[in-house]
């Protein structure tokens, strides 16, 4: 199963809501938010457009290698921004009159009409595990249902009232007044911690061996395998502080790859930054792995929610491909595991991370090429 | 303006993105005829009533033109406004 194609959507610049239940600092593209008021615009659409370059679409549509599956991870499924809550009138609050596109499912089948001859449309709502507990549809579609090529698209928009409202609500989020108090979003620090919210999306194509050969290309990097588990835990909001969840996802990849812990030797963490996170995750990886060295990608990008798993694993497989495993950014204490400072790309695999509300935990081994 | 021409431009934007185009070439031509479905239908009549100034309300609720022509005639009987020319129209939608 190889990486062939892949386009990401993120961005580090921040901007500051202030006219939000809980003000914070926020990663997004305020293109996306022009004349949502009409009801016209849909904000997930504008992101995933962004991603569906045109040139790489007609390629996919013209250039059949078999069965081909389209699989939208679209996070927590997609809504129309509207919360619970009577929000103030700020630029966030907007209506979206074509209900159907407003529904994961016939976003999805519309979207994969542009590539050509589908067999099958996947739609995951696995929350922030989206992206990456899709890994384990992609890997089953290919190796026991003979698919040849799968085209993952991951877009989720975090930015709206009531997205910042729960997460502020829930005390994940870094809010601006914890910034004011000299507070950097970080994770596995002791001083630092938490993070923003973030836009992103990404488009990867994953193809077989023959799909590979058939088109004379030479792929990013290759999907070992994949594994989604789920935790003991009566709270479905918040994680086992053994690290449970992680350790099950974890060992799951390991065993259905038949891959050594020693092999793996960089790790893209969930790594959100938040205390219950910070502990599950260090207690996993501690319990599975033997010598790694880990990073994450929220600091710099902010959280994009669905999109995360994903597309965080494509932004350090360019990293890598860059000679890079990048710092933990803002991390206040050396580390040469949860990494302080960029390093260079050890040998071995790629283990990416991802955990959604639900105890849901997903896992996937890469190796680049 | 010409409304086929404006017709085929909104036909354009309406349909999933890269997909093939589909082309109307007279007034007569029926939207299933000429490769619009049912979910594009809602999308073009959605556009047409922004640019034409037409509100969403419970008469435009129970429209459902199968002609280009219908969708002509039912724009006419409610329009408040009319877009200058295509590309004003098409700047409208995007």
């Amino acid at each position: 199963m190889f990486l062939t194609q892949y386009r990401t959507l993120s961005t580090t610049s921040i901007e500051l809501f202030d006219d939000v239940v809980y003000p914070q600092k926020v990663h997004w593209f305020p293109e996306s938010y022009n004349r949502t008021k009409s009801g016209l615009f849909y904000v997930p659409h504008r992101l995933a457009d962004k991603v569906l370059d045109p040139v790489l679409v007609e390629y996919l549509r013209n250039n059949p290698v078999g069965k081909t599956a389209f699989i939208l991870a679209g996070g927590n499924a997609h809504f129309a921004g509207i919360g619970p809550r009577s929000y103030p009138d700020n630029r966030l609050n907007y209506i979206y009159k074509f209900l159907p596109f407003s529904l994961t499912q016939v976003f999805a089948g519309r979207t994969a009409q542009s590539f050509g001859d589908i067999d099958q449309v996947v739609t995951d709502a696995s929350a922030c595990a989206s992206s990456l507990k899709v890994m384990m549809d992609v890997q089953t579609l290919m190796k026991f249902y003979g698919f040849e090529r799968v085209i993952v698209l991951t877009v989720e928009d975090g930015i709206t009232n009531s997205v910042l409202e729960f997460f502020g609500e829930a005390k994940a989020v870094l809010t601006n007044k914890q910034e004011e108090e000299g507070i950097k979003p970080s994770a596995f620090d002791s001083t630092n911690f938490g993070f923003r919210i973030g836009q992103g999306a990404a488009l990867a194509v994953f193809e077989s061996a023959k799909a590979v050969e058939m088109q004379g290309i030479k792929p990013y990097a290759e999907l070992i395998g994949a594994y989604s588990a789920s935790e003991n835990s009566t709270n479905a909001i918040g994680q086992c502080e053994n690290g449970e969840g992680f350790i099950k996802a974890i060992e799951g990849a390991l065993e259905i790859t038949q891959t050594k812990p020693e092999n793996i030797k960089i790790v893209k963490t969930h790594g959100t930054g938040t205390h219950s996170n910070n502990v599950s995750e260090k207690n996993a990886l501690s319990n599975t792995l033997k010598a790694f060295v880990a990073t994450s990608y929220k600091q710099k990008i902010g959280h994009t929610m669905g999109s995360s798993g994903l597309l965080e694993t494509l932004l350090l497989l360019e990293d890598i491909r860059n000679g890079i495993v990048p710092a933990i950014e803002n991390r206040t204490e050396t580390d040469s595991v949860y990494l302080s400072q960029p390093t260079s790309p050890p040998d071995g695999l790629v283990l990416s991370l991802a955990a959604g509300m639900g105890n849901i935990y997903s896992s996937a081994i890469f190796k680049g090429l | 303006m010409n409304f086929i021409e404006l017709f085929n431009a909104i036909a354009k934007l309406a349909r999933p993105a890269h997909s093939n185009p589909v082309f109307a070439t007279s007034m007569e031509d029926a939207f299933a005829d000429i490769g619009l479905d049912s979910l594009d239908g809602l999308v073009m009549l959605m556009y047409l009533c922004e640019l034409y100034g037409i509100p969403d309300d419970d008469e435009t609720k129970t429209w459902a033109p199968k002609t280009v022509k219908e969708l002509y005639d039912l724009l006419m009987s409610r329009k408040t406004q009319e877009p200058e020319s295509v590309e004003k129209a098409l700047e409208a939608c995007k």
